[in-house]
């Protein structure tokens, strides 16, 4: 077989050579699925419409361009397998890509023995700071904007700034930079706040820029969790100007945050609206050809990826019909030697040291008024009048929002306690339970549906989802705990999480809070609605649970059920009648919990991973099969989670859960509140 | 069967020496990429066999495993200078112990927590690549510095790919002589019934604690090698979703055998690299296949456990049977 192999895949290197007119190729990685799947797409959509309107008019002198997008979702084995593919088999002239920083530094090396041109669409600094003679790139860069940035704080006599950054790529090369640029230009850092891509509660970094001195703050995020860090800041009364940068100039941004954007300033690229360029500049021209073409080609705006996307092609288009020879060494020289060629992200000029090529000129500020884009600096963003919190009530109002996120987590592990004490089997879907109601709601709230009317059919969606999942997955594995049950949930916990993905798509929905957004201030607390709801309803489930567990003939088939099976069965219980209500209550408290989650957090597709897992860890504290132990448990573990992330670190909250569920499993199984005996088997 | 071992020796011995060659032959780089990834990926299968296939214990933390070992060989060749072969060593040695400790709990644990212990695992050592940036390089990534491919007098290509080649067998070998022998009767007993395993003189706690030592040092090289032949990782590569596709690998091959695991993960590689493999396939066919793998795994996962549990090795077994 392996003799059989070699051979053809000798016989298919033969790439045969044709004559002159054959097509220009163009090889392009692009991240269509994985993480960044979302700007794969947009980048693709965008060079596409170039290629073909730019073979439409003629070409390189009648040779057209041909593109061979490559998908690497989002992987550097894959984005590498594809150069090779592109560089070697397809012998590609120039490469555009890849969409992340990590895929455009995994192919480098391959792109510098090739020694041909790279443009990268990714904005990460190591890009052209570790700099090579091959590698171009488009997205303005961070320390120019953010210089900028600082200029504006000088205008505006600001001296300390509280900086809040996420520690994925993009948010920690800003921070590094904003604390050297500080340094430099003497202001003050009074806070540096970081928290992790997909967070959820951003509490505990707004409680440590309300204790410092801070004039303004800089926030410096992809974008998802930004909506989360203003409504945090307007509910607990931050009154400060927020500064950001590119990260939240995107159509989500102001939809996500709705009314609390309002003031919002950013600093990015003119074309974001192009109303920032001179009218007879060449730059708005093109670009509003571009986003006209694009918006009626895929119904609708480009995004700033489509416009790095644009650029890539303009300018090996403008390069490829200066180079008098196309081969690889002659474009690269052409493409260095590129000057004011005019695209989405500015006026590109490159030389041997400068391999982006934007100013200051390419750049504007931008804020938020009245739920849009408007060019220039924007005021402070308000917070509903209230004075800022004192360091006692700051403590109180952790101890608060721990209670909260507890009572949540509490929730999610009354899922696992219930599908426990009916069968002894652990449901490695209960994450995606949570997850999956949550986002069908923002969805259909997204759409016509008032949320008020969303929420309920959300919360509804919980037991249907867990009968289902019951009749089709687990009912055909038979009853109790066999590796064939957990195998079984485990391929359903990912099946849902796809089902999600191609359902809703790759990036983050959110949802207004059913009863508004209102504050109760109590003896200096001040308590929102999100708190008010999700203290009630976890009151609610955890009373009902116990209540149909000790009073009902279901739950007394429920402790039969759990303490001998086969007993059970001979007193007339039927144990899959008692599985499946487990399942629809595990799917009920899941749904609760995503319904209380969505309005305060935003939720992707593969947010219930984390979900499940802090839930398993309240209710393996809690015991396993010991509801109120389970809620003592969530509501003791979100208070410690709430106080770490306000007073030791942001980032050690998630961390804290695993090592916690770890060194339970190892030294305590059966959990502080447990039974005393050892499930061993 | 002592025939048929020594025919599978020679064949073991030929088929070694003529994946080494593979370059030597004209075999076009892209291609010799994709089979060294089908390398690594048996390498990584060849634990969850043991741990999975005999002992009838589930991971969910290979991936994690794998991104140890690569950030083990990342870390000390480009920031100690240790040859490759030295940091491989340490990274198999290093997640031997992780794997020790992880595998802990299945002293007194049922299946059911273990795997929700390896997925905390798996999820906290994702955090620690990314919070560890003075060392792993955090969200970034890391590159490897060449130095770290050069170790042998041959060119760096190919003396990657031999050392992949050969490391596998080595793998493979092994994985054989445990499954075939003593130990492997002892897995498949503990995997069948632990308290019969007890009663036959099986030490069941051991034996589940050294199989996910196996498979933890396993994945560990595995990922160290593939840290070598792709010169840079960073951290979301070793995700759950890498766990997953093992776990489907291990599932589609079907247990207690070691040869339908490595058929269903050369398979599965070569899916994986399709667009690579076959030319002139179109756009929408490749963008359905890279879209819809982890459904495919999903299904895969599903579909076995329902309806074939014994996976290609049952398929292989009836076609014996129908053959004899």
């Amino acid at each position: 077989m392996v003799v059989a192999l070699t051979g053809v895949m000798a016989g298919c290197s033969a790439v045969d050579q044709k004559t002159q007119s054959k097509p220009i190729r163009i090889g392009a990685i692009l991240s269509m699925s994985g993480t960044y799947a979302a700007l794969g797409e947009a980048e693709r959509n965008a060079l596409r419409l170039e290629v073909d309107r730019l073979n439409a008019e003629g070409g390189i002198y009648g040779r057209p361009i041909e593109l061979i997008v490559e998908d690497d979702g989002t992987d550097e084995s894959k984005a590498v397998s594809a150069a090779q593919k592109l560089i070697e088999q397809d012998d590609v002239v120039a490469l555009i890509g890849a969409s992340g920083t990590g895929q455009s530094m995994a192919v480098r090396s391959l792109v510098e023995q090739a020694n041909m041109a790279q443009i990268s669409l990714a904005g990460g600094s190591v890009i052209t700071s570790k700099f090579s003679s091959n590698v171009f790139q488009m997205p303005w860069p961070n320390e120019l904007l953010i210089r900028e940035l600082f200029s504006q704080l000088d205008r505006s006599n600001i001296t300390k700034i509280a900086v809040l950054s996420d520690n994925g790529g993009y948010g920690k090369d800003g921070r590094d930079i904003i604390l050297s640029v500080a340094a430099e230009k003497g202001i003050e850092i009074s806070a540096d706040v970081v928290f992790k891509p997909g967070d959820t509660d951003l509490s505990g970094q707004i409680n440590a820029i309300q204790r410092s001195d801070a004039q303004a703050v800089i926030l410096w995020n992809a974008g998802k969790e930004a909506p989360i860090a203003l409504k945090t800041a307007r509910d607990s009364g931050l009154n400060l100007p927020w500064f950001g940068g590119s990260g939240q100039a995107r159509a989500e941004f102001i939809e996500g945050a709705g009314n609390v954007a309002e003031g919002f300033t950013i600093v990015t690229g003119k074309s974001f609206n192009p109303k920032a360029w001179d009218a007879s500049s060449l730059s708005r021209k093109k670009v509003e050809a571009f986003s006209a073409a694009f918006a009626k080609e895929y119904n609708k705006d480009p995004d700033i990826f489509a416009g790095h996307a644009y650029d890539a092609i303009t300018i090996l288009h403008d390069s490829l019909l200066r180079t008098d020879q196309i081969d690889r060494q002659s474009l690269l020289r052409a493409i260095e030697e590129t000057n004011r060629v005019a695209g989405y992200g500015g006026e590109f000029s490159f030389s041997q040291t400068d391999h982006n090529g934007l100013t200051v000129n390419d750049i504007t500020f931008l804020h938020v008024k009245d739920g849009a884009w408007n060019i220039g600096v924007g005021d402070s963003i308000k917070s509903d009048g209230q004075k800022s919190l004192s360091g006692g009530q700051l403590f109180g109002q952790t101890i608060l929002t721990g209670i909260s996120s507890g009572a949540i987590y509490a929730l999610i592990g009354l899922g696992f306690v219930a599908v426990f004490l009916a069968s002894g089997a652990i449901n490695f879907a209960q994450g995606e339970f949570v997850m999956l109601p949550g986002l069908t709601a923002a969805f259909l709230g997204s759409l016509i549906i008032p949320s008020g009317l969303a929420w309920p059919l959300g919360v509804a969606l919980g037991p249907i989802i867990g009968a289902l999942f019951w009749f089709l997955l687990v009912r055909p594995t038979g009853q109790g705990a066999s590796v064939r049950s957990i195998l079984i949930t485990i391929g359903g916990s990912v099946a849902l999480r796809q089902l999600a993905l191609h359902s809703f798509g790759p990036n983050e929905l959110s949802m207004a809070n059913p009863l508004g957004d209102w504050v109760l201030s109590l003896a200096g607390l001040r308590i929102t609605s999100s708190h008010v709801l999700a203290l009630s309803l976890t009151a609610v489930m955890f009373g009902s649970f116990l209540w149909l567990y000790r009073w009902t003939k279901f739950g007394k088939a429920m402790q039969a059920n759990q303490q001998s099976e086969i007993g059970a069965m001979l007193c007339g219980i039927q144990p899959r009648r008692v599985a499946l209500g487990s399942y629809m209550i595990a799917g009920l408290a899941g749904a609760l919990a995503g319904m209380l989650l969505i309005p305060v957090a935003q939720m992707a597709f593969d947010s219930g991973v984390l979900l499940g897992i802090k839930g398993f860890t309240v209710a393996i504290v809690g015991g396993l099969a010991n509801p109120i132990g389970t809620l003592a448990a969530g509501v003791g573990i979100g208070v410690i989670e709430s106080l770490v992330a306000g007073y030791v670190n942001p980032l050690y909250k998630d961390a804290l859960v695993l090592v916690l569920l770890i060194a339970m499993l190892i030294i305590k199984p059966t959990g502080i509140f447990g039974k005393k005996e050892e499930d061993k088997q | 069967m002592k025939s048929f071992s020594k025919f599978g020796f020679i064949l073991g011995v030929f088929g070694l020496a003529l994946l080494c060659l593979a370059p030597v032959f004209g075999m076009p780089e892209f291609y010799v990429r994709i089979l060294d990834f089908v390398a690594i990926n048996i390498m990584v299968i060849s634990g969850l066999v043991v741990l999975y296939g005999y002992c009838d214990q589930i991971s969910l933390a290979t991936g994690a495993f794998y991104g140890i070992g690569a950030y083990t060989v990342g870390i000390l060749t480009s920031r100690f200078d240790f040859p490759l072969i030295l940091a491989l060593v340490c990274a198999g040695l290093f997640a031997g112990l992780m794997g020790f400790l992880v595998g802990l709990p299945a002293i007194r644990l049922k299946s059911h927590y273990l795997a929700m212990a390896t997925l905390a695992f798996s999820e906290l050592m994702i955090w620690l690549f990314v919070e560890t940036p003075k060392l792993t390089g955090g969200v970034d990534g890391l590159a490897l510095t060449d130095a770290a491919r050069r170790f042998w007098p041959l060119p760096a290509d190919i003396s990657i790919h031999v050392l992949i080649v050969v490391t596998m067998f080595v793998v493979l070998f092994i994985t054989y002589n445990l499954t075939t022998f003593i130990p492997g009767k002892a897995c498949s007993a503990v995997g069948q019934h632990d308290v019969g395993a007890r009663a036959s003189g099986v030490a069941v706690e051991q034996i589940k604690v050294r199989a996910y030592i196996y498979s933890s040092v396993t994945a560990a090289v595995a990922g160290g090698l593939y840290a070598a032949l792709v010169g840079f990782i960073s951290p979301q590569v070793f995700g759950p979703a890498l766990s997953i596709t093992f776990l489907a690998m291990a599932i589609i091959g079907g247990r207690e055998s070691l040869l339908g695991p490595v058929l269903a993960t050369v398979a599965i590689t070569m899916i994986q690299y399709i667009n690579v493999l076959i030319p002139g396939l179109s756009p929408t066919m490749r963008e359905f296949v890279s879209t819809a793998q982890i459904d495919l795994y999903a299904l895969a996962i599903i579909g076995f456990t329902l309806f074939a549990p014994t996976g290609i090795k049952g398929w292989l077994a009836r076609k014996n049977r129908g053959a004899n």
